[in-house]
């Protein structure tokens, strides 16, 4: 059984918390407030933006009330020939010494902030080209909207993000220009790579595309599979501790059929296909290379290790057979139990004796009010 | 002596005795009666300190005093002898009057409250005190006659009142839409200028003829009403109804405040503008000779107080005579275009003839809605209204009345004669879709709105659901089907909007407004804060049992009367103002309570909490 609205609890209990939810968005705004106030950063800030699984509503809430990660990006106007990525993060370091002394560290590549619900995860950009400065400050790029509350995305220079919308009279046409017209064509960013020595391709606008894309094809059940296959993981199977995050995402957007009409549906076929589709690098001890979306040149399953996508593969075996019977059983209590065997106790129990079979006809208590008691 | 023998009042002669005292005023000769105005005519000699081109040293005047004087009417005219003949500011046009009549036309304006009049005679008319009253008249005249002498009848600070114009004829039931908002197309206009209107039907209104279009002489519009339909009134549709329009940099009047009366006065007014009022009409001429009569407005600027500057164009409809093709042209000239231009120059439109001036309403929304509107804020926003039922149609009504201007009204049902109890339509709609029918009615209480009327559900598809309300800014949800809220909340619109979800419940006697805006219907919050108010009004439903229409029908009604609907609609309209007033986001539940204080109505209450009702309420609305 589908179980749609056990799934719509489950997903509910498992989503980043309220309070991390607004301290993302709090803390985003003050971080850029103040980046933008800094006499000595001002001169070479392009912008800022939510990169990352919030960008995308594929995050879960951490366990064990630990912060959740929230992922922003800073473009700069650094020319790699000035800088090379340690001497560009150090400019940075006075800055969070003055607002987020004790609280802030550098972590390889980026700069982690601790706030109190969430940890911003701060990476410097080197410069884009010119042509892409207006790009980067336009408010499809900057908003701070995921891409299902903000179901319209699109990557072109009028698109309003949606507290905009309310004030302005053009807001119509312009989001009637950025519906029809085309995107804007961008190139990759440029990050810290792994060993800070050295710039590399990232292109963080192009993953939120694609699963912008990804979603809609799937009737918007994509992000929640991911969602719920990241939490498969974090509850069934702490070991191995990868894949997860991006890569976890990638795998599953390579295996998640089109077309799907339900979360559930999602799940016992991405499962499934995740089985069929790696079977051949199972048997050779290998693991499939998955190209990271706009930059062909990465293989996001790169830094996975062999053993750990093989054991990886076993869990999927099992946890497809799990979610097939769940998925084709026709009775509640069965299929919701063995649902809650592959996400625990944030899927909801089943009610007891909720088989939905011939309970009868029940006398009415009181005189029916017409309609729902109210009158219009 | 007056012939007929009779004799005025006690009171009247009491009344011309104390006036004919006052200084420099004196009466001419004995009063006279007027038999078919019920009245004396009392004719006195004013004599001026001061004087000036057009008040002479003595003039003289006719008191029309009502028979039941101390009380009637008093009204004070120019003597056709020896009185005088200019029109002022407040005075009517002072034409002659019929031959062998002993007064003029141009009645002077005494009781409109002109302060300063009032500093010399005191403020209020003393009806009923035979001393006084025609004292007071006689003593406003004077003081009028001498700010006619300085000039400064109209005075910087004044509401600006039109010159007087008297116009007769009614049969066109002509309007139009002019306001301060539509000022800017014609303030440009420095020098006098013409055009063509297009008019058009406003079948809602008794057929009133109304100027949908105003167009330059080539055909290009250079504003548009309301009404204005592309498909019907564009410039290259032959069979427009058209009419033309004269505009007047300044008020076309002859000093010191008359309107023209004459072809001949409306000449000179011209000339004094440099406006060429024959070659304009020449031109006209040759457009619609063989024709039947046309329309002609004259327009110029206003002001809404003398000394300000202008902010409105005034017009003036006047008929321009059927103008006939052919026939003999005057002396020495051919029978051609020119030869019957001159021959109506001399005789329709002769010097002498009086201009047919023709009653002409400004219709404009301010107007309309001058004694009390919707906010601007509310009023602009494009509404689309789920469900024409009682409450629906009674929340439509005071919207469309107040002022709204887009409508979508949508509604899957007919009216049946049960529902007449509490709905806005009457006994003519019996049998029709509801929604057609109520967009028939709100058209017909409203010029300016423009109203789309769909009969059927709400639609179950998202797109369509979408579609059908892309464009409105405000969606009001009267339905009171628990699906509906739940359609919108699967639904998702790119340019944000407000959504009321409006019910009552049990005998309309608590009212449920809640409001959101954004993307979507917040259904959540719907939901979460109407269910402890559904559970308690459970409780009502099950002590009194079922409403049942009669014998034979066994399906519940749900009891509601429309005093206590029109309540609820009243509180819907003033809560969705205050929220797009305050510009406010958050969602909210409204919950107002009809309320008793010692048995009797007290009003409504807001209610925060289930918990706070008033239990008197409920025992009393339970016996009831």
């Amino acid at each position: 059984m589908e179980l749609k609205s056990d799934f719509d609890t489950f997903l509910e209990n498992i989503r980043p918390t309220e309070n991390q939810r607004s301290e993302m968005i709090s803390g985003h705004k003050t971080l850029r407030k103040r980046l933008n106030a800094d006499k000595n950063l001002a001169p070479f800030l392009v912008s800022d933006f939510l990169q990352g699984s919030y960008r995308r509503h594929t995050a879960v809430r951490p366990k064990n009330d630990r912060r959740s990660d929230v992922d922003i990006i800073v473009v700069t106007k650094l020319l790699e020939d000035e800088y090379d990525p340690n001497e560009a993060m150090v400019l940075f370091e006075p800055f969070l010494m003055e607002h987020y002394s004790g609280k802030w560290r550098r972590q390889g590549r980026s700069f982690g902030i601790d706030l109190s619900y969430v940890a911003l995860d701060l990476v410097i950009t080197s410069a884009p080209s010119e042509s892409e400065l207006e790009l980067f400050k336009s408010e499809a790029v900057t908003t701070t909207s995921n891409i299902v509350d903000a179901r319209d995305w699109r990557l072109h220079k009028s698109w309003l993000a949606l507290e905009s919308r309310a004030q302005r009279l053009d807001s119509r046409q312009l989001m009637q220009a950025a519906s029809t017209e085309a995107e804007w064509k961008t190139s990759p960013l440029r990050i810290p790579d792994r060993e800070t020595d050295k710039w590399d391709d990232t292109h963080p606008l192009e993953q939120i595309r694609w699963t912008r894309d990804k979603n809609s094809q799937t009737n918007g059940h994509f992000v929640n599979v991911v969602k719920a296959l990241k939490w498969w993981r974090l509850v069934n199977h702490e070991e191995p501790e990868h894949p997860k995050g991006f890569p976890l995402e990638r795998i599953i957007g390579d295996c998640c059929p089109n077309g799907i009409e339900s979360i559930a549906q999602g799940l016992v076929e991405t499962l499934e296909a995740i089985v069929n589709k790696y079977r051949p690098y199972i048997q050779s001890q290998g693991k499939p290379s998955l190209v990271d979306y706009g930059v062909p040149s990465h293989d996001v399953l790169g830094r996975l290790d062999g053993g750990d996508f093989n054991a990886f593969w076993e869990q999927a075996q099992e946890g497809s057979s799990i979610a097939r019977k769940a998925y084709d059983s026709t009775e509640r209590k069965e299929s919701g139990l063995l649902w809650q065997k592959l996400f625990g106790s944030k899927f909801p129990s089943p009610p007891d004796g909720g088989d939905g079979k011939g309970r009868g006809y029940t006398e009415p208590t009181a005189p029916a009010a017409p309609g729902a008691g109210r009158f219009a | 002596m007056d012939t007929s023998g009779k004799k005025p009042s006690e009171s009247l002669r009491t009344g011309i005795k104390v006036a004919a005292s006052l200084e420099n005023v004196s009466l001419a000769s004995h009063p006279f009666h007027i038999e078919g105005k019920a009245s004396w005519a009392v004719p006195v000699t004013v004599r001026m300190r001061s004087t000036s081109e057009y008040v002479p040293t003595e003039s003289k005047w006719i008191i029309l005093v009502e028979e039941t004087y101390p009380f009637g009417d008093i009204e004070f005219f120019p003597a056709t002898a020896g009185g005088m003949e200019a029109t002022f500011p407040h005075q009517e046009q002072n034409g002659s009057g019929p031959d062998g009549r002993a007064w003029r036309n141009g009645k002077l304006c005494l009781d409109n409250p002109i302060e300063r009049l009032s500093v010399v005679s005191g403020p209020h008319d003393p009806v009923g005190n035979a001393d006084e009253r025609l004292c007071w008249y006689v003593r406003r005249a004077q003081e009028w006659l001498r700010l006619a002498v300085e000039g400064s009848l109209m005075s910087p600070g004044d509401p600006f009142e039109l010159p007087w114009c008297g116009a007769k004829i009614d049969k066109w039931r002509l309007v139009h839409d002019e306001s301060s908002r539509t000022f800017p197309t014609w303030a440009k206009m420095k020098k006098s200028a013409w055009g063509v209107i297009v008019l058009g039907d406003l079948p809602e209104f008794n057929n009133a003829t109304c100027v949908v279009a105003f167009e330059d002489n080539n055909g290009t519009q250079i504003r548009i009403g309301p009404r204005y339909q592309a498909n019907k009134h564009a410039s290259d549709i032959s069979d427009r109804k058209l009419g033309f329009w004269l505009f007047f940099p300044q008020p076309p009047i002859l000093a010191p405040w008359h309107f023209p009366r004459t072809w001949g006065e409306l000449r000179s007014a011209g000339k004094l503008q440099k406006a060429d009022i024959d070659q304009v009409f020449k031109v006209i001429a040759g457009r619609v000779r063989g024709e039947e009569a046309y329309l002609v407005l004259l327009g110029y600027p206003i002001p809404l107080k003398c000394g300000e500057s202008a902010c409105e164009v005034h017009w003036q409809g006047l008929e321009l005579p059927a103008l006939k093709a052919g026939g003999k042209p005057p002396q020495g000239f051919r029978p051609n275009e020119t030869g019957w231009w001159m021959r109506d120059r001399r005789s329709t439109l002769g010097d002498d003839k009086e201009i047919k001036y023709v009653k002409t309403e400004n219709w404009s929304s301010e107007r309309l809605l001058a004694r009390g509107g919707l906010s601007e804020g509310l009023k602009s926003l494009r509404i689309a209204l789920l469900g024409c039922g009682a409450l629906g149609s009674t929340i439509a009504e005071l919207l469309v009345r107040g002022g709204a201007q887009s409508l979508l009204l949508l509604d899957n049902d007919k009216l049946a004669a049960g529902n007449l109890v509490r709905h806005t339509l009457t006994g003519a709609d019996i049998g029709r879709e509801k929604a057609n029918a109520l967009a028939d009615r709100l058209r017909s209480v409203n010029p300016h709105v423009v109203i789309r009327a769909e009969t059927g559900d709400v639609p179950v598809g998202k797109k369509e659901l979408e579609e059908l309300l892309e464009e409105y800014g405000a969606v009001l949800d009267c339905t009171a089907v628990a699906d509906v809220p739940q359609l919108l909340s699967h639904a998702w619109w790119s340019v944000p909007r407000l959504f009321l979800s409006a019910s009552t419940g049990f005998k309309a006697m608590r009212t449920f407004a809640f409001l959101c805006f954004g993307n979507t219907f917040d259904v959540s919050g719907f939901l979460d804060r109407i269910n402890p108010w559904l559970d308690k009004e459970r409780e009502h439903w099950s002590e009194q049992g079922e409403t049942l229409e009669g014998p034979g029908c066994w399906s519940p009604l749900f009891p509601a009367r429309f005093d206590d609907v029109f309540l609820a609609a009243v509180t819907c309209v003033k809560s969705l103002e205050e929220y797009v007033a305050n510009r406010k986001t958050d969602s909210e539940l409204l919950v107002y309570e009809q309320s008793l204080v010692d048995g009797r109505f007290a009003g409504l209450r807001r209610i925060d909490e289930p918990k706070d009702t008033g239990c008197e309420n409920e025992n009393a609305r339970n016996e009831s």
